[in-house]
């Protein structure tokens, strides 16, 4: 066997008419482009080259070469291109920041009345989740190969499902009912993929940070999904976002550090779990007037127990901010007259102190839209809030 | 012949090794290199190597040009910087994992150890 040294090329070299011959062969097996295409050609050209320089004819050549580009081979080679690339590809790192970014342009932004800048920020993710499913079930070399795919379907399902649930509740006024225990139990089941993805692909002792970040988010999943278990928790969830955030943004900003095709799922799994998060944040009002003053007031329908009761707005460019609402009456309660300088008052949403009663009842998954309503007076913004009000 | 799953890993480190000391080379050259100088124990196949480079240069390790060879199209691969440093750590961490095996497999490694 004569061997190709560098910078040689072989004696014998083919002919245009021959060259298109064999690119011709090659795509009529092949069907549809892919992206190896022109490195297959020169590949089999050089084979091709190098046996005719042992005085073989091009086409008994050509013949001997002819498994490089079968239909099978070419499907086997198209195959592990997109295990290996697609593990820690560009598409991924794409879609995981096209995400982000229409994610945060649905939350500074107004776009109208329905968000489908928002939604299309969760889709992203969803296939995503969806793509690794695919990724698993393809790869014939992986370990726990079956639980990944599982659990990784079942993510994507849950995920998916409340996805669109959550954007026809806060669009449409649909039933709301489990969106948020569904989403938090799908970000639980895609910290528990990462775990065993990162197990399948790395061992423990010299990946102890990249362990880390996957048990601290099946932690943080478990902790968002025992608000649901234990009411008296939802007076901390602005707390436990917060602090999400943050481990989130240092997660991630770790993982650049890192390299490797187990970082990239995490990554996915970051960005989920900090636009579950964000969910926090859906009622909206706008004050579109500069420097105004407005109060804020609420009336309840029922009596509320307590003296006091807590708003927290959240409006862009000026942060967050809490409120104390005053009781003014069984079911009403008003807030001191506050400035905002020059910014809009994008949304608003409410978490309600001292009273537990109505911890249950603003965090229900069956308010609707119609339900709580912050409305602009002259001078006040009304929380309408009315449970019995059918959507 | 070396068994493909005893060399599947080391791939990578070989490749960054080779274009260390080559320079600029293309896919078809990569393997015939890996072969003479492995006196034909390793072989290559298009769909083990071809898929390795590509993952290299979307990890920024390697970058490619394409240039005509006649009629028909030749990508040729060349190092980075990063590529450079990854190969320095990658070929540290082979040959002691080599000296590790070697302790292991030397007569009297495995009852000693």
């Amino acid at each position: 066997m004569d061997y190709l040294m560098k910078g040689d090329s072989f004696m014998h070299k083919l002919s245009d008419t021959e060259i298109d011959f064999i690119a011709k062969k090659i795509k009529e097996q092949s069907l549809k482009s892919f992206a190896f295409s022109d490195e297959l050609i020169d590949h089999v050209c050089c084979r091709i080259e190098q046996l005719m320089e042992n005085g073989i004819t091009f086409e008994s050549a050509l013949n001997q070469s002819s498994h490089l580009y079968q239909r099978n081979e070419i499907k086997k080679i198209k195959k592990n291109f997109t295990i290996i690339l697609n593990y820690s590809g560009f598409m991924n790192s794409l879609i995981i920041y096209a995400s982000l970014l229409f994610y945060l342009g649905s939350w500074i932004f107004q776009w109208g009345q329905v968000d489908w800048v928002g939604l299309v920020a969760f889709v992203l993710i969803s296939i995503l989740i969806f793509r690794y499913s695919l990724l698993f079930y393809s790869d014939n070399n992986l370990r726990f190969k079956k639980s990944l795919v599982i659990l990784s379907s079942v993510g994507f399902a849950l995920f998916f499902i409340a996805c669109l649930k959550r954007f026809l509740w806060l669009n449409f006024g649909f039933s709301g009912k489990h969106v948020m225990p569904v989403m938090l139990f799908s970000w639980l089941i895609i910290s528990i993929t990462g775990l065993i993805y990162i197990k399948a692909l790395f061992p423990i002792k010299p990946n102890r940070l990249l362990y880390l970040v996957a048990i601290i988010q099946i932690a943080l999943a478990c902790l968002s999904l025992s608000t649901f278990i234990f009411p008296f928790t939802m007076q901390y969830i602005p707390w436990y976002a917060t602090i999400i955030i943050i481990i989130n943004m240092v997660s991630f900003l770790f993982l650049y550090t890192i390299r490797g095709k187990g970082k990239s799922f995490l990554r996915l799994i970051l960005v989920s779990s900090s636009l579950i998060v964000f969910i926090y944040t859906p009622h909206r009002a706008i004050a579109n007037n500069t420097n105004i003053k407005v109060q804020f007031a609420i009336k309840a329908r029922e009596e509320i127990p307590g003296t006091k009761l807590f708003l927290y707005l959240n409006y862009y460019k000026y942060g967050k901010e809490m409120l104390i609402l005053k009781k003014i009456g069984s079911s009403s309660f008003k807030s001191e007259l506050i400035e905002f300088k020059g910014g809009d008052l994008k949304m608003s949403y409410v978490v309600l102190k001292d009273s537990l009663n109505l911890y249950d009842v603003l965090y229900d998954s069956e308010i609707h839209k119609q339900k709580l309503l912050l409305e602009k007076g002259d001078t006040v913004f009304y929380v309408k809030y009315n449970p019995n009000q059918n959507p | 012949m070396i068994a493909k799953e005893l060399f599947k890993g080391t791939i990578r480190t070989i490749v960054l090794q080779l274009l260390a000391e080559q320079g600029k080379m293309y896919g078809y050259e990569i393997m015939q290199m890996i072969e003479k100088k492995s006196d034909g124990k390793i072989k290559l196949t298009f769909g083990s190597l071809y898929p390795i480079l590509h993952k290299l240069e979307s990890e920024g390790l390697i970058n490619s040009e394409s240039e005509y060879y006649g009629k028909r199209l030749r990508k040729y691969y060349i190092l980075t910087e990063n590529g450079v440093k990854e190969k320095e750590s990658k070929v540290l961490e082979m040959k002691e994992f080599i000296k590790t095996l070697n302790g292991l497999l030397d007569e009297g490694g495995l009852i000693h150890a």
